[in-house]
């Protein structure tokens, strides 16, 4: 099997890690020729030499305070390990488990990790073997009302080409209700591989709001995964917004096991540059009676490439399932690319499955309408493009969050 | 104010306009009537800058702060700075754009234009306020996305809303009455009037003699195939209301 290192020079400043990786080194690398991986080529990954971080040495910038959310409770993470005198451990609620480093590693091969199996098994690999640090957050049953967790992850590129693989595991307890937001910054153009893994499980009446920025380094590459677990009658508002990165790849996977769940995904691609974003959703329903709607939204400037695929599984048993899908582009320049592509199996009868995509351009009969009202036209092409993704970040519940995403994903 | 000279003009390769004349001066109000596909707003399209149409010969020559311009030199936005106004006969919808938001940008804009300081926000409100009470529209419409889901009247009457904003120097009402109730009607004559002074002009384009009842025009016009073919007073507009175009174009 000597072969399947080839390309993956990869592998080779894992070595020294301590980690027996003569497994990893047995699973197939990704190519274009796996459906999957066809949008995203992942050789220049392949061809990469990061190690796996072992320990933070840098000095912190100062402007990681910049991205604290007041009101919310602020956990940081430097390139995947918990900075403990910089978290506001004191603002948890008494009634919440919080734990990290090894007491939350025991999460690390949860439940949830068999959703898993829809990925490609290899980044899955990588991060059950070189997770340094992790947490876990859990919402004891009926628990609501909570200031909004903040866990900013900042990846600090100047270290020096790390392999970082952080893992969250969420548990929101029977009719609890929470909302999670990770925000993932890195100050510099370093060049890093983060290959995040979050799990959730909402138990039965559970609510969860869980958003992601992503506002990575150009040249950064990221995989990700998220994985949920619904139970019945539980809700889920997801929303990722990335700004894309050299090659930027998330996987959101939701399964709706119980009667009733209903699950939004949403999530926006604000791509400019030479810059590169694949989301790849996945919504399997696997009981009656589960809603799903997703939509994402991407606005893509000078080379940009957006790609989105969306799976929607429906099981033979989940009859009365409404599912709802929708990708829409918005290209500013005729460099840039677009890949979507909706994935449909259905094994039920009685449902209801729609979906859609769009790639389209800024409308010159409302470009013109503004500007008869003395807007210039810089201005009003940004108003135009703030309205495209109007409708999505109103799929944002919490208001301050939505401003904040709001900003970000500003152009 | 405003001077058309021998103006052909174009769209996507077809000419629409061929050799119309038309002077306004401030303190008129000049009504313009005409068939379907006339070219009545490619008039109005071409004094608003709209990039689809162009112009291959005449000038159209504007008297903004005591100099002549030619309009068709400036960008749309430059125009509108300089006080034209175009009320759309068919307003566009922008979608994710709140009518808030995009009334006080085009408002400051003019504003910084003219070296004037800018409206805070909450003043910004109360202004609009007082203007969407003449125009009795209810302060709903300020939070929904400009022209999304307005119905055809209420397009009509946010064209007019804007003008109000905006205080234009130039207006072209292209059509405002189509679509409008009697009493919208009123109600809408009744904005407009309020903004007509001895120090601004307005074009308004209309196929219905009975707004002129409500809008008092100084001079009438009938633009037939692209020309001006008869002018003539507020009587022009009963008379053709009576007898059609066909006595004209013979
Ligand atoms: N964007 C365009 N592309 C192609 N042809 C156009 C365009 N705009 C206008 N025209 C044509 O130009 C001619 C004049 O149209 P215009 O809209 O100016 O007429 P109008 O006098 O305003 O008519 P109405 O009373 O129906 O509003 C019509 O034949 C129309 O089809
Ligand atoms: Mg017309």
């Amino acid at each position: 099997m000597k072969t399947v290192f080839r390309g993956t020079q990869l592998y080779d400043g894992f070595k020294d890690s301590g980690v027996d990786i003569s497994a990893l080194a047995d699973m197939p690398w990704p190519t274009f020729k796996s459906e999957e991986w066809k949008y995203t080529n992942l050789t220049g990954l392949g061809e990469q030499y990061f190690t796996p971080v072992s320990r933070f040495e840098g000095a912190l910038p100062d402007r990681v305070k910049d991205l604290f959310m007041p009101g919310a409770v602020n956990f940081v993470f430097v390139n995947g390990l918990f900075l403990e005198h910089l978290s506001e451990t004191g603002k948890i609620d008494p009634r919440w488990q919080v734990k990290t480093g090894l007491d939350a590693m025991g999460f690390a091969k949860s439940s949830v990790s068999d959703l898993a199996k829809n990925e490609t098994p290899v980044f899955r690999a990588l991060n059950e073997a070189f997770v340094k640090d992790a947490i876990f957050i859990g919402v004891p049953q009926g628990v609501k009302g909570c200031a909004p967790f903040h866990i900013i992850h900042l990846l600090d590129g100047a270290v020096g080409r790390q392999a970082i693989f952080p893992r969250t595991f969420l548990k929101i307890g029977r009719g609890a209700g929470a909302i999670f937001w990770e925000t993932v910054a890195s100050f510099d153009e370093g060049e890093y591989f983060h290959c995040p893994v979050v799990e959730g499980l909402i138990e039965e009446d559970a609510s969860l709001e869980y958003i992601q920025a992503q506002g990575h380094s150009a040249q950064a590459f990221h995989i990700g995964s998220v994985r949920i677990r619904q139970e019945r009658n539980s809700r889920l508002d997801s929303f990722v917004l990335t700004t894309g990165a050299r090659i930027f790849r998330n996987n959101v996977n939701v399964v709706l096991e119980g009667e009733g769940a209903e699950a939004r995904v949403n999530g926006l691609h604000a791509l400019k540059g030479d810059r590169h974003a694949d989301s790849h959703t996945c919504v399997d329903h696997a009981a009656p009676n589960t809603r799903s709607d997703q939509l994402y939204k991407c606005i893509l400037q000078d080379k940009a490439h957006s790609v989105f695929n969306g799976k929607i599984f429906v099981r033979r048993e989940a009859q009365l399932t409404n599912s709802y899908q929708l990708n829409k582009n918005l290209i500013l320049s005729r460099e840039c690319r677009v890949d979507t592509k909706p994935q449909l199996e259905i094994n039920a009868d009685d449902v209801k499955c729609t979906h859609g995509a769009t790639i389209g351009q800024l409308n010159d009969e409302e470009l013109f309408y503004l500007q008869t009202r003395g807007i210039s036209k810089q201005e009003a092409r940004q108003m135009l493009v703030r309205g495209f993704v109007d409708d999505v970040l109103n799929k944002i519940v919490n208001p301050d969050l939505r401003a904040v995403i709001g900003k970000m994903a500003a152009f | 104010m405003l001077n058309i000279k021998d103006l052909y003009a174009s769209v996507e390769g077809s000419q629409i306009l061929k050799g119309l004349n038309l002077s306004v001066k401030a303190g008129e109000v000049h009504a313009i009537m005409g068939p379907n596909g006339s070219g009545k707003s490619t008039l109005s399209k071409i004094i608003a800058g709209h990039p689809q149409y162009t112009v291959d010969s005449g000038t159209v020559e504007y008297e903004a702060a005591g100099r002549v311009v030619n309009l068709c030199e400036l960008e749309p936005e430059a125009r509108a700075k300089e006080g034209v106004f175009l009320a759309f006969q068919y307003p566009v919808e922008i979608p994710g754009v709140p009518m808030s938001l995009f009334l006080r940008s085009a408002y400051n804009a003019v504003c910084r234009h003219h070296g004037v300081e800018e409206m805070d926000p909450l003043d910004f409100d109360q202004f609009l306020h007082e203007k969407m009470k003449v125009l009795e529209m209810d302060d709903k419409y300020i939070d929904r996305a400009v022209n999304v889901d307005f119905s055809g009247g209420e397009k009509k009457r946010n064209e007019i809303l804007q003008m109000a904003v905006l205080n234009p120097r130039l207006a072209v009402l292209d059509e405002t009455d189509s679509g409008l109730d009697i009493d919208s009607m009123k109600i809408v004559a009744g904005g407009v009037n309020k903004l007509r002074t001895k120090k601004n002009a307005m074009i308004v384009i209309t196929h219905y003699q009975r707004l002129l009842n409500y809008i008092q025009p100084d001079v009438v016009h009938v633009l037939h195939a692209g020309r001006i073919i008869k002018s003539g007073g507020k009587e022009l507009a009963l008379e053709v209301e009576g007898k059609g175009y066909d006595w004209l174009i013979k």
